[in-house]
């Protein structure tokens, strides 16, 4: 009687009830996007060429480039291993424009952004998915200024690399 | 005794068990956007972030022809975050700096901010510390922020 044994059923119904507003809690706290968060494209080029491309492809794009700075924006010093990067910020105002009437919590995520970096000679061009922002804003409205914007993104990132 | 063991285990297993947490964080300030800027960057400065650059996207537009509301986007940053981002996980570099929007919200401000989420990535353990770092940092200077003056 004092020693009572433990019923395995038991501990998986005492499981479940906790689990499952746990699980309802994060769910409430956001969607889980399928989508990967970040766009990720390797260039052929050392960095320099390839911000110069990238800079060439957003001004081709439509996209105004309103500012181009170290990634760490002079908070640090350069990486005595030799890892450089930089991001450029850009714009399309009609395409925000868009976006932000359809959800004003879109501009959250401007300007748009690129990181380029550079590390043991490999050179990487990095952007947050749009994609990704809209199913984490959990607003289905947004999905098509956002594909938009993915699709956009891929191409800046193609003719950059290209 | 062992039940009740068996079911605290349970219960700390389960509080444990979100890993992730997404999410806009808002929050806002009676005072209008000009003041309610230099409010932010005590705030940000208190809290050991430095303001890397501030972008008025809502005047940018507003020269262009487009009405909407007042926002300006405030970027933030510290120097250990970029060095443990760059030397752990690199993916995780387009979401640094850190970026906060003040809107006008008739004739206050309101803040929003979304700290990196983790879904889709797979940082290693000490990344992820650093984000749920972000997480309660940005938190903290949200609910900072609404007791402007």
């Amino acid at each position: 009687m004092g020693a009572s044994k433990v019923r395995p059923w038991r501990l998986v119904t005492i499981w479940l009830c906790l689990m499952w507003p746990a699980a309802a809690v994060q769910a409430v706290g956001g969607i889980r996007p399928p989508v990967r968060p970040v766009l990720a494209v390797e260039s052929p080029y050392p960095l320099d060429q390839t911000v110069a491309n990238l800079r060439l492809a957003i001004d081709a794009a439509n996209f105004r480039l309103v500012r181009e700075l170290p990634w760490h924006g002079g908070l640090m010093q350069v990486d005595r291993r030799g890892t450089r990067a930089k991001v450029l910020y850009f714009c399309n105002f009609s395409m925000v424009n868009d976006a932000i009437a359809v959800d004003r919590r879109f501009s959250q995520f401007l300007p748009c952004r690129m990181t380029v970096s550079e590390r043991h000679g490999k050179v990487i061009i990095k952007a947050v998915d749009p994609l990704y922002i809209s199913q984490l804003l959990g607003n289905a409205r947004l999905g098509p200024a956002c594909y938009r914007a993915r699709n956009m993104y891929l191409r800046l990132m193609d003719e950059a690399t290209l | 005794m062992t039940r009740m063991m068996l079911t605290a285990g349970l219960l700390l297993s389960a509080l444990g068990a979100p890993a992730t947490q997404v999410g806009l964080i808002e929050s806002r300030c009676a005072a209008p956007l000009p003041e309610a800027m230099s409010w932010l960057q005590k705030v940000v400065a208190d809290h050991d972030y430095q303001v890397m650059q501030i972008q008025p996207v809502g005047e940018a537009l507003a020269t262009r022809g487009y009405r909407g509301e007042d926002f300006k986007v405030l970027f933030i940053g510290r120097a250990d975050d970029f060095k443990r981002v760059q030397a752990d996980y690199p993916p995780l570099m387009p979401f640094l700096p850190l970026n906060l929007t003040l809107a006008d919200d008739n004739g206050a401000t309101r803040l929003s901010v979304m700290p990196p989420a983790g879904q889709g990535l797979s940082p290693p353990p000490v990344v992820a510390r650093l984000m749920a770092r972000w997480r309660d940092d940005l938190t903290m200077i949200a609910r900072d922020f609404n007791g402007c003056q």
